[in-house]
């Protein structure tokens, strides 16, 4: 039989798999672990192509793909039928996954700026340039990544950082995605991340979306729901939106809010708990307290009595919240009927809509307090939980700690005891890592893009793995400075020319994906691995040689960061038999598993807040594994649910839930109260309209890799602009008419959609930020969360201005 | 030379579903499986280039019958058509 015909049975294989639904239906095994390749793919398509499994390089799903390659080269790739996430499924981008390594623009040289142009330069100069740059200001150089590091690239941006350079300016891309979320849980459990696991698809019986997409943001993750009804079963789905999108043509319910209706919505299910007497009071009694933001809000706020939260929350009546919300009081109501009948799982989810909010902490505090108020906690399918946008914004940003105020495994720079462990774990001198937490995003950028004289004290950052001239808010204010300025010098580590790598000093061509060894955390706590399959274009390499490399240079300048305490390069990487390795030459990187190394050194940080983790070895057979992994009964065991009796190993025998880090030491989880407050900027007159940006279903981030893959580039070529119906009967706005959006910010120019994929309310407008050639973000506000620092995406004002309509033929 | 699974959802109306699967059956680019639970029908696409495979799509996803159109399996090949993106134009004005 010829490869082709093999291949065409594979690819009838998978439809037919799907189209009976068998895949989703399969829970596969949690026990033994299952082979790499799927038996069922590498017996279709032949000898001449090798399969290998690895993580979609996407969003924070972590769906498992197998990979086929021949002849070096990614030529196919399909779902994995053995995958706990997505059971072998694949959303159109996962599909189209291996596509994204193959864009011709792909960068295969390091460049320098000189006189305006970008000139091609050696790998040597390039480091050099770097660690000189660091040299000759330690203090004003920042890293700056994002939740598309691999564990061990972040881990050794993190230990450059803190354990090397002793300075704390280091922060992800994850800052604008979901930073609300970690301190939302770190304030209500006292330890980041979630508590539950994505096995809830399978067992809620309602599920609240809290301003989250998920038909086109999660895909995979709304299939498993949805399918669930076509076997049959009764799912209810409850979409809480401030557009109409894909998702709410799936919900029994959609409920348009107003922007910052949620905090209302939330406080009112609370009231009426409270009003009718439905609380869970065993729950609330044995597991929960009571706390408050103080006069200047921080993560800690402060202790409250059971009756002052529920005096300030019984103002919250249906009729105040329909009021503040836009939603209906019968409506309020039946979220409180649902919250207050125990004998049905709920599972919350949210993703951009809670954590881009400059009350995202509140908000998302406030809905883990319903579930807890109610008692929908630790039943499978009955919780809040955060989706994530990157594919390690879980497993890099928030374990390895690669933010301002972390040390990896949850611990934390401002700590003593916390700096002392990561000293004696780095085995650095103490006093080594600085007690101050560094800055944040948009203090990093204000202050790069701020002259030094003016206090702008960053005068080096180095990207790798995201596009902040794209992404960041406000760029004119945050961005768009530092470029004429000169001596600010930004150096980026890509894959593609992207509006960060144009506007570089110093472009580094970076491997992506399976281009080279990696590690990853998904949005439930699993940690997955792959290995390097195919070789990266040109001279592009990995950016954890290229962090090692830079350290090293600097060890060699004398840097006395870069030496440990017995004076041995901070990166000693060994081999087998024991001998020291060289992986900072390249010629030698590939001799030993530096990712490996990174990750057993790593791991030692993750038992002291009860996030273990297995050897390396663990995942490399694994389909991903769920944090705490510990050994029981000689095997390696994941954890589903976390502080509750019977499943997660850390929880004392005999306790049904144990929230064992505890912000007042007692076991107990916080319900915390929060006031609706208004956003920061709102339509007026001059500015009438509300701004909300997002993602759509065939675009990841800002586009870099999947308007490289021609099928989704033709699936949804540019950026448009949402416009309901009326209000553009209104303004005169016609299909396809363009439009000139205006913000105090700046402007833009696209093409209006009216009541396209997503059908926004009267008053509002949505813009996807996917297109690098129509910047939205030069309209975004910069204001953010007090307590994350996280900007709010979906709330701005702005006017529309007809600006030109298209010439049609007759 | 792309090779592709997809799973087409059909309508419940039985003459056009049964109009949809003659017509798939007599495409020489197309090999059909069994029609499943649900109007779900598996078909694999077997074009010379990715632009072939793209239209080719868009001709099932416009059949009369054909509800939905979701990919299953790629093999891709033969990538490689990519243009670069035009070069961004940045409209903004300064802060008032």
């Amino acid at each position: 039989m010829e490869r082709r015909d093999l291949l065409k049975l594979a690819a009838l294989s998978a439809a037919s798999s799907l189209a009976s639904r068998r895949a989703l239906a399969q829970v596969p095994s949690q026990g033994a672990q299952p082979p790499a390749l799927d038996p069922s793919i590498a017996a279709r398509t032949g000898a001449d192509v090798v399969w290998n499994k690895a993580p979609c390089r996407f969003c924070g799903t972590g769906c498992t793909v197998q990979v086929g390659v021949r002849g070096g080269r990614v030529v196919a790739i399909a779902g994995d039928r053995l995958a706990p996430v997505n059971r072998g499924l694949l959303c159109v981008k996962g599909y189209h996954v291996g596509l994204a390594l193959y864009g011709t623009d792909r960068l295969t040289r390091p460049m320098l700026k000189r006189n305006g142009r970008h000139e091609p330069i050696t790998w040597p100069e390039a480091i050099d340039v770097i660690a000189r740059r660091v040299m000759a200001n330690p203090r004003g150089f920042a890293f700056y990544g994002s939740g598309q590091w691999t564990i061990p690239e972040g881990y050794a941006a993190q230990k450059f950082m803190k354990g090397g350079l002793g300075s704390n300016h280091i922060d992800p891309n994850a800052r604008l995605c979901m930073a609300s979320a970690v301190t939302g849980y770190m304030s209500t459990f006292g330890v980041d991340e979630p508590y539950n696991c994505f096995d809830d698809l399978d067992h809620a019986d309602v599920v609240v979306l809290w301003g989250n997409n998920m038909a086109e943001m999660h895909p995979v993750l709304f299939s498993r729901l949805i399918d669930r009804r076509t076997r049959g079963e009764r799912v209810t789905l409850i979409d809480m939106t401030t557009r109409r999108t894909r998702t709410s043509a799936f919900a029994d319910h959609v409920l348009l809010f107003k922007p910052h209706g949620d905090l209302a919505l939330a406080n009112g299910i609370a009231a009426e708990l409270l009003r009718r007497g439905t609380l869970d009071r065993s729950f609330v009694e044995s597991f929960c307290a009571f706390r408050k933001d103080k006069a200047t809000p921080d993560l800690n706020g402060e202790a409250m009595t059971f009756d002052e939260y529920r005096q300030r929350v019984a103002p919250y009546t249906p009729e105040r919240v329909e009021q503040l919300s836009g939603v209906s009081a019968a409506d309020v109501r039946m979220l409180a009927d649902l919250f207050s009948d125990r004998s049905k799982k709920i599972l919350s989810l949210w993703c951009m809509g809670m954590n881009q909010h400059t009350r995202g902490t509140a908000i998302n505090r406030m809905v883990h307090g319903v579930h807890m108020l109610s008692g929908h906690f630790g039943r499978p399918g009955d919780g809040p939980q955060s989706l994530t946008g990157q594919p390690s914004a879980c497993g890099t940003a928030r374990e390895v700690g690669t933010i301002a105020h972390l040390l990896p495994g949850g611990l934390l720079v401002a700590n003593a005891e916390h700096r002392r462990i990561a000293e004696e774990i780095w085995n650095v001198p103490a006093g080594r890592i600085h007690p101050t937490p560094g800055y944040h995003t948009v203090q990093m950028w204000e202050r790069f893009s701020t002259a030094h004289d003016r206090g702008g004290d960053i005068d080096t950052i180095w990207v790798q793995v995201t596009n902040p001239a794209q992404s960041l808010p406000n760029l004119e204010k945050l961005f768009a400075p530092s470029r004429a300025m000169a001596d600010k010098f930004l150096i980026v580590s890509d894959v593609y020319p992207t509006a960060t790598v144009r506007a570089a000093d110093l472009i580094l061509p970076s491997a992506m994906w399976v281009e080279k060894n990696g590690m990853t955390g998904n949005s439930e706590r699993r940690t997955q691995q792959w290995f390097k399959m195919v070789n990266p274009p040109g001279e592009a390499r990995p950016d954890v040689w290229q962090t090692i490399a830079v350290a090293r240079r600097l060890f060699e300048l004398g840097h006395p960061g870069m030496r440990d305490r017995d004076g041995a390069f901070l990166f000693r990487m060994r081999n087998a038999s024991g001998a020291e390795v060289p992986a900072w030459d390249w010629a030698h990187f590939a001799d030993v598993n530096v990712d490996e190394q990174l990750f057993e050194e790593y791991r030692r940080f993750s038992t002291h807040k009860h996030k273990n983790l297995a050897p390396y070895g663990e995942y490399v057979r694994a389909r991903g594994l769920r944090w705490p992994v510990v050994q029981r009964d000689g095997a390696w065991r994941e954890t589903r649910y976390r502080f509750v009796g019977g499943e997660d190993p850390h929880v004392a025998p005999g306790r049904r839930v144990q929230f064992y880090h505890s912000v007042t030491h007692d076991d107990r989880a916080q319900i915390w109260f929060h006031d609706h407050v208004n956003p920061p900027e709102m339509p007026d007159a001059q500015y009438p309209f509300w701004l909300c940006t997002g993602r759509v279903l065939e675009h990841w981030h800002s586009g870099s890799m999947t308007m490289r893959i021609p099928q989704l580039r033709r699936a949804m070529p540019n950026a448009y602009v949402e416009v309901n119906r009326d209000d553009a009967a209104r303004l005169g706005i016609r299909d396809g008419d363009t439009v000139t959006l205006e913000s105090r910010r700046g402007s833009l120019s696209l093409p209006a959609w009216i009541d396209g994929r997503g059908a926004p309310p009267p008053g509002t407008v949505f813009v996807p930020w996917f297109d690098e050639r129509l910047m939205i973000n030069n309209l975004t506000l910069d204001a953010h969360d007090p307590i994350s620092k996280q900007p709010d995406y979906k709330k701005c004002a702005v006017r529309l201005v007809l600006a030109r309509r298209p010439e049609r033929t007759p | 030379m792309p090779v592709a699974g997809l799973v087409l959802t059909l309508a419940d109306h039985e003459g056009l579903r049964g109009a949809a699967i003659a017509t798939f059956e007599g495409d020489a680019r197309l090999m059909v499986g069994a029609l499943a639970q649900g109007g779900r029908l598996p078909v694999v696409t077997d074009t010379a280039t990715l632009r072939e495979e793209q239209d080719l799509w868009n001709e099932l996803a416009r059949t009369p019958g054909v509800l939905l159109v979701d990919l299953a399996f790629h093999d891709s090949s033969d990538a490689g058509e990519f243009t670069s993106a035009e070069l961004p134009s940045k409209q903004r004005r300064e802060e008032r």
